[in-house]
């Protein structure tokens, strides 16, 4: 399925896992988007203080049991950048985390395993939105 | 879980100096006064734009630990430029107010590769406050007693950022 993704939207991946970062960044860039990625919280930030991105897909978990990084993320970008949208993943989300989430402004939280097409489908239903 | 980016940055040989001339402009006529000593990250990585770089090193506070790892890079560089030109280096203000053995590095790392500390300006890059006053006092103490001038104030333009310079060693 050809998704209609432009060289000009750019998407930031966010993941500690190498192999998963490798295979989104392979997915999303084979659609068209143009990709960054970080593995975690502070590069994520840099980035994220530098460039523009219309969406980030962000693990919740950057570092450790327990951790929920991807909450803080959720949180810088709707301070800086309204118009970027944000998709949780998570292998451990709680009612309470998924519900913090979408407080902080987090426009989709998906519980794994999902498969590429599932997350791209709605990376793509987000961009279509803005 | 991949390997920390900060490693990865400190590596031997991740970081690259580059080196931006600077002229001075008298009567019509341009001289190469010195050169300003940038840095860029690991090649291929979103560490090599500065701007990335420095954005994560002041997120991890890590400041002082890349500041030395630039200077020194910058130093075994600048060996190959002619003796006579300044080497403007950036130093955050957080570096010189935390990191008390840093003027003791400076110093090492000049005389270990070959640069007159005459040679050295040091161009002060704030992107908080910088230091509280008695940290302030101790450094100009510091400075007067290694022969150092108190720093001059020298408003610089940048969005977030300000500098003030101070060379090393008497000015001319």
């Amino acid at each position: 399925m050809r998704l209609p993704g432009t060289r000009e939207e750019r998407i930031l991946i966010v993941d500690d896992e190498e192999l998963i970062v490798l295979a989104m960044r392979k997915y999303f860039e084979g659609l068209g988007y143009t990709v960054d990625s970080a593995h975690e919280l502070e590069e994520a930030q840099a980035l994220l203080t530098t460039r523009r991105y219309d969406l980030v897909i962000a693990d919740l978990r950057l570092t450790g049991i327990g951790g929920v990084e991807g909450l803080q993320i959720v949180s810088d970008i709707h301070q800086r950048h309204g118009d970027t949208r944000v998709i949780l993943l998570s292998a451990y989300g709680t009612p309470e985390i998924e519900r913090e989430s979408y407080n902080r402004g987090a426009d989709a939280f998906l519980h794994k395993p999902k498969s590429m097409m599932e997350i791209a489908n709605v990376a793509v239903t987000l961009l279509a939105e803005r | 879980m991949s390997e920390s980016a900060l490693n990865r940055i400190l590596q031997p040989g991740a970081i690259t100096p580059v080196y931006q001339p600077v002229f001075r402009v008298s009567n019509g006529k341009k001289e190469i006064h010195g050169v300003e000593c940038l840095s860029r990250g690991p090649r291929g990585t979103n560490f090599e734009s500065a701007e990335v770089l420095f954005e994560y090193v002041r997120l991890k506070r890590e400041e002082s630990l890349v500041d030395r790892a630039c200077i020194a890079a910058a130093f075994r560089g600048a060996s190959a430029l002619p003796t006579t030109l300044r080497l403007g280096i950036n130093v955050h203000a957080s570096t010189l107010g935390r990191d008390h053995g840093f003027i003791a590095f400076l110093q090492s790392t000049a005389a270990a590769t070959g640069i007159a500390a005459q040679r050295i300006v040091i161009e002060i890059v704030e992107h908080a406050p910088p230091w509280t006053t008695s940290v302030s006092s101790r450094r100009s103490n510091s400075s007067a007693s290694s022969a150092w001038p108190s720093p001059s104030m020298t408003s610089a333009s940048g969005n977030r950022t300000s500098k003030c310079c101070s060379t090393c060693g008497p000015t001319t």
